[in-house]
């Protein structure tokens, strides 16, 4: 269950690239190639194993404006969809 | 959302560089009629340390595609290093190879060391005889065969290119057929180059009219076979573009003594990294080539025979001397190719 206490790290087969605003994701296992937005891009950047969800959002809402208990969910919900994707592991 | 396709054609746009081709070395373990590497090339191959530099500079840069070539790369002898730091900084890294070595221990160190993304390789025909009469070593084919199975069950994505030639024209079904029981996909290059000194000695085996209508009807008959698709390495097809390809705006090679060129068929070398950081050559050395791309775009699209002419400005510069004019032979491809359709 990923919360606001997790942290992120991307699978180590998964490579990533920022292109200018946006991202770039490939998923070397799967061959595919995902691109993706610009906060979840900085998110990326942001989730590095040690900072949890919750710190990460709190940048990310800092950086972007946006009230921090909108962006924790909405951060959540895309750290579920890499996780499912096997683009990075939770814990 | 932007597609990846979509990014891709913007690298070309925004000169954003995508993809770097590393020609490691020239040494090789085959001998092949027609490699194109020009062998009488000197200079001073860049050290480990250049190279470790370049790479953390293009991973600044946020380049994402690194293409270990060669010669045959797996022959420098800092190949592993270089490969492992280049994933290590989070590059794409495809590598080249033509297989001959990679098996055992060495096909475990690729996968486990430098993790490519795929591995390239090169088969030249469906039999030994024809295999190795391109290659000139004795047992080349079947050493290749059985290494293309050793890759896969390591785990290995790898991808087949073959040249089409007059010497393997005819085999073009049998070579599908070896893959096909592989699983791993084919893709043919019509154009044979010249050497990258001008030496039109390759020319000789170009393919016939005869034999590129019957790669076109096995193709065809093909048609809707699955295959993966891997991420372009900067020539793509989602346009439109100003500019005609990649090269010196999405893309650029580099060969074994630090010479920049703007592709690895663009042999017009605009700076050298044993003088120049790779950043500063990519800021101010290629507005020529840039203007030069754009302008094939305009010739291309004005010729009655369009993108069926696989027009290439590196091709074009050495066949013809600029890279803005349409050489015969693409257009003789291009006119066996529309007679088909």
């Amino acid at each position: 269950m990923i919360n606001g206490n997790s942290t992120l790290t991307l699978d180590r087969r998964v490579r990533f690239r920022r292109f200018e605003d946006e991202g770039i994701v490939i998923n070397q296992k799967a061959a595919e190639a995902v691109v993706i937005s610009e906060v979840g891009t900085r998110l990326i950047e942001l989730a590095d194993g040690t900072r949890t969800l919750r710190e990460c959002a709190t940048l990310l809402s800092e950086e972007f404006d946006a009230a921090p208990d909108v962006i924790e969910q909405d951060v959540i919900r895309f750290a579920e969809q890499l996780v499912e994707a096997g683009i990075a592991a939770a814990s | 959302m932007t597609t990846f396709d979509e990014m891709n054609a913007r690298s070309w746009e925004e000169n954003h560089l995508f993809s770097v081709l590393v020609e490691l070395t020239y040494r090789c373990n085959l001998d092949c009629f027609f490699c194109y590497n020009d062998l009488n090339l000197r200079g001073t191959p860049l050290t480990f340390d250049e190279y470790a530099t370049f790479l953390r500079d293009l991973a600044d840069m946020n380049v994402l595609n690194v293409i270990l070539s060669g010669g045959e790369p797996l022959a420098h002898p800092d190949f592993f290093r270089i490969g492992s730091l280049a994933r290590d900084l989070g590059f794409v890294v495809r590598v080249k190879s033509n297989g001959h070595a990679l098996r055992g221990e060495l096909a475990r160190r690729l996968r486990d060391e430098v993790d490519p993304y795929v591995v390239e390789v090169s088969l030249h025909g469906a039999c030994a005889e024809t295999h190795d009469r391109q290659t000139r070593v004795p047992g080349s084919f079947a050493r290749l065969i059985e290494n293309l199975g050793v890759m896969k069950e390591l785990g290995l994505r790898v991808k087949v290119n073959s040249t089409l030639t007059a010497w393997n024209e005819d085999e073009t079904a049998g070579m599908y057929a070896i893959c096909d029981a592989l699983e791993l996909p084919l893709r043919f290059d019509l154009q044979v180059s010249p050497r990258d000194d001008g030496d039109r000695a390759p020319l000789a085996i170009a393919p016939t009219a005869a034999g590129i209508r019957t790669l076109i009807d096995v193709q065809n008959a093909r048609s809707g076979a699955a295959g993966f698709s891997p991420p372009d390495d900067g020539r793509a097809e989602a346009r439109p573009s100003t500019k005609h390809c990649g090269a010196g705006s999405a893309g650029i090679a580099l060969d074994p003594y630090g010479n920049v060129y703007p592709c690895v068929q663009w042999r017009r070398a605009v700076a050298n990294l044993h003088d120049v950081r790779i950043a500063e050559i990519w800021r101010t050395g290629f507005d020529e080539i840039r203007a030069e791309t754009e302008e094939a775009a305009r010739v291309v699209r004005a010729h009655p025979q369009g993108k069926l002419l696989n027009f290439c400005p590196g091709l074009a510069e050495v066949l013809t001397g600029s890279a803005t004019r349409v050489p015969d032979e693409m257009e003789r491809v291009a006119g066996i190719i529309a007679s088909t359709s």
